[in-house]
């Protein structure tokens, strides 16, 4: 069992898509290591959806929610977190297999753009 | 084409539909005519509100960058003269009770500081950003310069979820605002605090081109309506603030349900339209009569701490994941 103290690693405020891909890829590095991987948001204050985007809903596009529910367990979040993070995953399900429908319109646009 | 000077005779700008059918003729005006010379007069106005703030500020940013970033175009290489004369003031009539505002809200600070300067930081009031987020940053001055105790009693859970639905709309102006930003303009806020109405309104506009055109340039959606309304549904992101695999689209959609629960006022303004969101809870959308060419985002949020719910205790279901 591993813990990932968020506060340590982004702050008070988890908002941001960068703190998300701190935390993204810290999941990622423990996963195989680990039964089973600890978030603990104590005295995190401030949540936003870009940072759940990039920490977690980033995760289901190569691992199935049943997955993330066995592996991960959120501590110390706060109700509106959490609904956030609720908000952020049935989103995040829809837009990975939305792959053939109007999401994905545009996309090659988009990637010459960036 | 000879540059010609225009007087601009800025009405009472409220936050209403006349207010922004107004600053949406001015903006279109202002952009069709970049070249000339403007100077507002503040003689038949009595109030601006903060939605008309960000928009003559924001005007007035667009004009001395435009100035800037077509003469080093022309290979002057060098700021034009003429930048410090694109934009003046006529304050010889105002009204003293809305210059006092104007001071205290900072305005003439970023717009014209020999018309007054506030010194201390921890103003609510008027502001032009960086034109790169600085996260961090922003939600410091919302938690320890805004929603102080001092200014308002708020409990600490509605604190966050304001803070975390101001900072939504931050990220959507930077989202599309620097993807389209070629005069390198800054994303314009103006917050007012009515402690009779305990009321905290925030405007916050960016010139990056508008929701219309991000939309279009990425979903064929030919009506532009349509594309409008397209964009402030949840899910739904043209994907222009990062790399086009993480799922986003929520910013809306988020802020549309804190705005409902908290029964406040919530406006996006983009192109020609305009979308509102009152208790109903749903997006009702309206043409403007000009053009905004960039998004303007306003809420009004009630700090009363009892005639609202807060979102941690909506009925709408989410599925439970965990």
């Amino acid at each position: 069992m591993t813990s990932i103290p968020v506060k340590e690693i982004v702050g008070i405020n988890a908002i941001s898509m960068n703190s998300g891909k701190k935390i993204k890829e810290l999941i990622i590095k423990e996963w195989d290591r680990s039964e089973q991987i600890i978030l603990d948001f104590s005295d995190v204050n401030v949540f936003a959806s870009p940072f759940f985007n990039a920490s977690i809903g980033a995760l289901l596009k190569d691992k199935d929610i049943k997955q993330l529910q066995e592996k991960l367990d959120f501590q110390g979040i706060s109700e509106h977190g959490k609904r956030l993070l609720n908000l952020v995953i049935s989103n995040a399900i829809k837009f990975y297999s939305d792959k053939e429908s109007k999401t994905d319109l545009g996309l090659d646009e988009v990637r010459k753009d960036i | 084409m000879a540059r010609q000077n225009y007087n601009v005779f800025l009405p009472p700008i409220r936050d209403d539909v006349s207010g922004y059918n107004y600053l949406s003729k001015l903006a279109a005006s202002i952009f069709e005519a970049p070249d000339n010379f403007y100077t507002f007069d503040f003689s038949r106005c009595s109030t601006i509100s903060h939605n008309g703030l960000v928009v003559i500020g924001g005007l007035c940013n667009f004009l001395k960058q435009y100035e800037t970033s077509s003469s080093m175009l022309k290979g002057l290489g060098l700021p034009s003269f003429f930048a410090k004369r694109k934009v003046g003031f006529n304050i010889d009539s105002i009204n003293p009770r809305l210059m006092e505002k104007l001071k205290a809200l900072g305005f003439w600070n970023f717009v014209n500081p020999d018309h007054g300067f506030i010194g201390s930081s921890d103003y609510i009031g008027y502001r032009e950003h960086n034109t790169v987020l600085e996260d961090s940053e922003i939600v410091s001055h919302l938690q320890d310069n805004w929603l102080t105790d001092e200014k308002l009693s708020i409990s600490e859970l509605l604190k966050s979820e304001i803070v975390s639905s101001i900072y939504e709309i931050f990220v959507n102006a930077y989202g599309h605002g620097l993807k389209e930003n070629p005069n390198n303009q800054s994303v314009i806020s103006c917050g007012h605090y009515d402690p009779k109405e305990k009321q905290l309104s925030l405007s916050v506009l960016d010139f990056g081109g508008g929701i219309v055109n991000s939309v279009q340039r990425h979903v064929p959606i030919p009506h532009k309506e349509e594309a409008f309304n397209w964009a402030l549904e949840i899910g739904n992101s043209t994907r222009t603030d990062s790399a086009p695999d993480i799922p986003r689209g929520l910013g809306f959609g988020i802020l549309k349900e804190f705005i409902s629960l908290n029964r406040g006022v919530l406006r996006v303004c983009s192109d020609s339209y305009m979308a509102t969101v009152h208790d109903s809870g749903n997006y009702v959308t309206t043409k403007v009569d000009g053009c905004f060419f960039g998004t303007l985002v306003s809420i009004t949020v009630n700090c009363d701490n009892k005639h609202y719910r807060l979102m941690s205790e909506a009925n709408e279901k989410i599925p439970s994941y965990f």
